[in-house]
């Protein structure tokens, strides 16, 4: 017993920082800090601001078998001078096999590739030049056609990194679902958690469809039950009670942001097969007529948003009011860019 | 008076040196076991089937809560290891119990081996069916010492070790973990949540459980994953100190880390769950590591040269300090140069070797380890994505015909033993209720036969299937909308 005594009162090891304490110095740095540092634009140089900066500590235990045994993590916000400050650790594992093993920096910036410590993305190999001290980092502009899947794979990070970088879990969602099946019949196995829903409601009224279609039966307004409503999906459903179908609207409304917003339209033009491309709503439109429904699916690629307007040939004997029912969504492009999010589900 | 400080000192000296910093061959949980998880899950369908199946958007990237306000004890208990894992490689959950569903299934991996005993069960030797088995080895004393000092919540210590919870150096075979009571990510359990992930009452309790489904089958592919680390299927509990050179999976690790990996290859598709890890047709993950790799335990013993001993001899010599029949040692070149050669099995590196003035040295080597990943790695993550897919193999269609439900299955191979179909409704509110009784099916005509009424207020009807067929355990869901465009 008393050798446990001894043995507990050592402390934790702490393992060798596998890189250096500054720059052009071969010395090792301390895992257990501080650590500080600067970021910038790669491009410009300038410093960043209000890039989420994350520290990261990991401790193991066991002899032989090796496990987790608890985390330290630190966050901030840069300011103007891009500076990043972290203290060292002072909570340290107990228990005589305890280890510090790993620190890793995470630094997310929107518009810019993730940057981390131990590996660079997108090859994944060791990173090199990380420092303890006067690290200088210098982030990577987004690339056009970068995987956001594996953007958001590569990431990793805690609860800052991941608010900060919430937007992208849904452009890679939507990215890695290739192929799927859009209009195909899908439920909802519990919705999408407690995130505020995107409502786009505002993209058609009543009197306005009556207006474009002539149609004068009883219509009741409600949301589509083909997909579950999400924090970027949303759709509205005008259900006729005369012809079923056949009279129906249905306006199907993503709002994804530009890059994901491609990626979705492009996979609904794929999905459609034979859609007659037309480019004559939003940026680009496509048309698709079935016995019994029309449909038109247009890309506003400024503001990210994607739509899918279905009509029953019932209201839309020709293509002309579907057409026009689709451009005057198009102009509500900036109501739908900062469409309220609905009441959370 | 000297001597009783002589004899103490030993033992101190002695117990420090078992202290040192040792690791086990083992792949790490936290970096390449989660990123082998990772690359087998996105070469996979769950995200379709995430998205299609149960209705999540997002797939792989749909946030789950763990709903830790209304948990049970073992949630409870869950969270208190959730917790002990490194933010940086993004499986924790948030201080709200968030997570992706890939982060779900990514910290199932790692919990697999959190604490760190559980990772014994994790072996399985093909040649015997057994387990882990080390109890007079040197690792396994430092093991049952580490165990006996350290202390703190939820740990083996001196009084664990009394009580006979501490690791006593041996394991139950993996395929039997697979399905153990003793584990609380089992296979058993994935079905158990993937069902309660559906019926439910409320969308809070369904995050909840599918997040406990995810759990389990990430835990359930790390066992898969250790498969294909060749200690693990060789019976190799040897432990070596940190200092002494790389080892293989230390290479991994630090080559590799969890975002370097390489991509899958095409998932592996394999008649049965456990025909992933050992089958009669020897093609079982566990299988095929064992009859290709060397693990530095279990490498040719070292042979003893004389001037009189010919090739063959050496070659005889060699052979018999096998630890088992294969990989063997069909050739080897034996001449007196002091250079390092490999013994080459399909086109890699497979084992290093050297001659030197009294003997002939086996080893493996920085060469053997790259060469070794690069073999190994994408076929693991193949092997993960197939039993991924395997795991939600059968499909539930629903139609809502007049009034009433039928269910359709796919995937399907043969009769089921212990068939339960389980139908709820959801009304607008997102609350589910049952729809009578579970339905006892014996094969996929008496799902096709089941015609349940449908209540008015219902705007979905989802349907679950449990039990088991020749495939291994099933767990199936699907749903229908009451209305549609």
């Amino acid at each position: 017993m008393a050798f446990i005594g001894f043995a507990a009162a050592c402390g934790p090891i702490v393992d060798p920082a596998p890189f250096a304490v500054r720059p052009g110095r071969a010395r090792a740095g301390d895992l257990l800090g501080p650590f500080d540092g600067l970021i910038i634009d790669g491009e410009t140089d300038r410093p960043i601001a209000e890039a989420t900066v994350e520290a990261n500590w990991a401790f193991e235990r066991g002899i032989g078998l090796i496990g987790p045994d608890g985390a330290n993590s630190l966050s901030m916000v840069t300011t103007e001078d891009g500076f990043y400050r972290f203290p060292a650790l002072k909570e340290l594992p107990a228990g005589v096999s305890s280890r510090v093993r790993r620190f890793t920096l995470i630094v997310y910036k929107r518009g810019f590739e993730i940057w981390r410590s131990d590996r660079v993305f997108p090859s994944g190999e060791t990173r090199r030049n990380f420092t303890q001290h006067a690290n200088r980092i210098r982030l990577r502009r987004w690339q056009s056609g970068t995987s956001h899947a594996r953007h958001v794979v590569f990431m990793g990070g805690g609860e800052a990194v991941r608010k900060a970088a919430e937007w992208e879990t849904q452009a890679a969602g939507i990215e890695l679902g290739g192929d799927r099946d859009p209009w195909a019949a899908v439920g909802d196995f519990g919705g999408p958690g407690k995130r505020p829903l995107f409502d786009a409601s505002i993209v058609l009224t009543d009197s306005e469809l009556r207006q474009v279609t002539g149609f004068a039966g009883k219509l009741v307004r409600k949301r589509l039950a083909d997909l579950p409503r999400t924090e970027f999906y949303d759709t509205v459903h005008f259900r006729a009670e005369s012809d079923g179908e056949r009279d129906d609207v249905a306006v199907r409304v993503w709002r994804l942001g530009e890059a994901a917003a491609a990626d979705q339209y492009q996979e609904l033009v794929t999905a459609l097969g034979t859609a007659e491309v037309r480019d004559e709503v939003g940026d680009n439109s496509v048309r698709v007529s079935t016995t019994d429904i029309r449909a038109l699916v247009f890309i506003l690629r400024d503001v990210g948003v994607v739509v899918s307007v279905t009509c029953g040939k019932g209201q839309c004997a020709e293509i002309e009011p579907l057409v026009r029912l689709a451009k005057l969504i198009e102009g509500r492009a900036a109501e739908l860019e900062s469409a309220p999010v609905g009441e959370k589900k | 008076m000297k001597r009783s400080f002589l004899v103490g000192g030993m033992g101190l000296f002695l117990s420090l040196s078992l202290l040192a910093p040792r690791r086990i061959n083992a792949y790490e949980p936290a970096t390449t076991q989660a990123g082998l998880l990772q690359q087998g899950a996105l070469g996979s369908r769950l995200h379709q089937v995430l998205i299609n199946a149960f209705g999540r958007s997002l797939g792989l990237f749909e946030p789950l809560v763990l709903d830790k306000k209304n948990a049970s004890t073992d949630a409870l208990l869950l969270w208190q290891r959730l917790i002990l894992l490194d933010p940086a490689q993004g499986y924790r959950p948030g201080s709200r119990g968030d997570q992706s569903a890939l982060g779900w299934l990514s910290a199932g991996a790692v919990l697999a081996e959190t604490p760190a005993e559980e990772g014994r069960h994790h072996y399985f030797l093909p040649t015997t069916g057994r387990g882990l088995d080390d109890r007079k080895g040197v690792s396994g004393a430092a093991q049952a010492l580490s165990g006996a000092i350290d202390s703190g919540e939820g740990r083996t210590g001196v009084r664990s070790l009394g009580t006979g919870m501490a690791f006593d150096q041996t394991g139950m075979p993996s395929t039997a973990w697979l399905f153990s009571g003793q584990n609380d990510l089992s296979v058993t359990r994935f079905v158990y949540w993937v069902s309660k992930s559906a019926t439910l009452a409320t969308p809070a309790q369904r995050d909840s459980a599918l997040a406990r489904a995810l759990l389990c089958a990430g835990a359930t592919a790390a066992v898969l994953i250790d498969a294909g680390e060749p200690a693990h299927v060789r019976n190799d509990f040897r432990a070596a100190h940190e200092s002494n050179a790389l080892n293989y999976e230390r290479y991994v690790a630090e080559r590799h880390g969890r975002e370097g990996l390489p991509a899958s290859l095409k998932p592996v598709s394999r008649p049965s769950l456990l025909a992933f890890i050992t089958a009669p047709d020897g093609e079982g993950l566990a299988d095929r590591t064992h009859r290709r790799f060397f693990s530095e335990g279990s490498v040719p013993a070292d042979v003893p040269l004389s001037p009189a001993q010919s090739t063959i001899e050496i070659l005889e010599r060699a052979g018999e300090g096998l630890a088992f029949p294969l990989p063997n040692l069909p050739r080897l070149s034996i001449a007196n140069d002091n250079r390092v050669k490999y013994l080459k099995m399909e086109g890699r590196r497979a084992l290093a070797y050297k001659r030197l003035p009294n003997r002939l040295h086996f080893f493996l080597d920085e060469a053997v380890f790259k060469d070794t990943a690069k073999a190994v790695l994408p076929e693991i993550e193949a092997y993960v994505a197939g039993m991924l897919n395997h795991l939600i193999r059968v499909q539930l269609q629903l139609t809502i015909s007049n009034g009433q439900v039928s269910v359709g299955a796919k995937g399907l191979t043969g009769p089921i033993s212990g068939g339960q179909l389980e139908l709820v409704w959801e009304d607008e509110n997102g609350q589910r209720h049952a729809m009578g009784e579970a339905i006892a099916v014996a094969d996929s005509d008496a799902v096709a036969a089941v015609h349940v009424a449908v209540p008015a207020a219902a705007s979905r009807v989802v349907a679950v299937l449990r039990g088991q067929d020749h495939a291994g355990p099933i767990a199936a869901v699907g749903q229908a909308s009451t209305e549609k465009m």
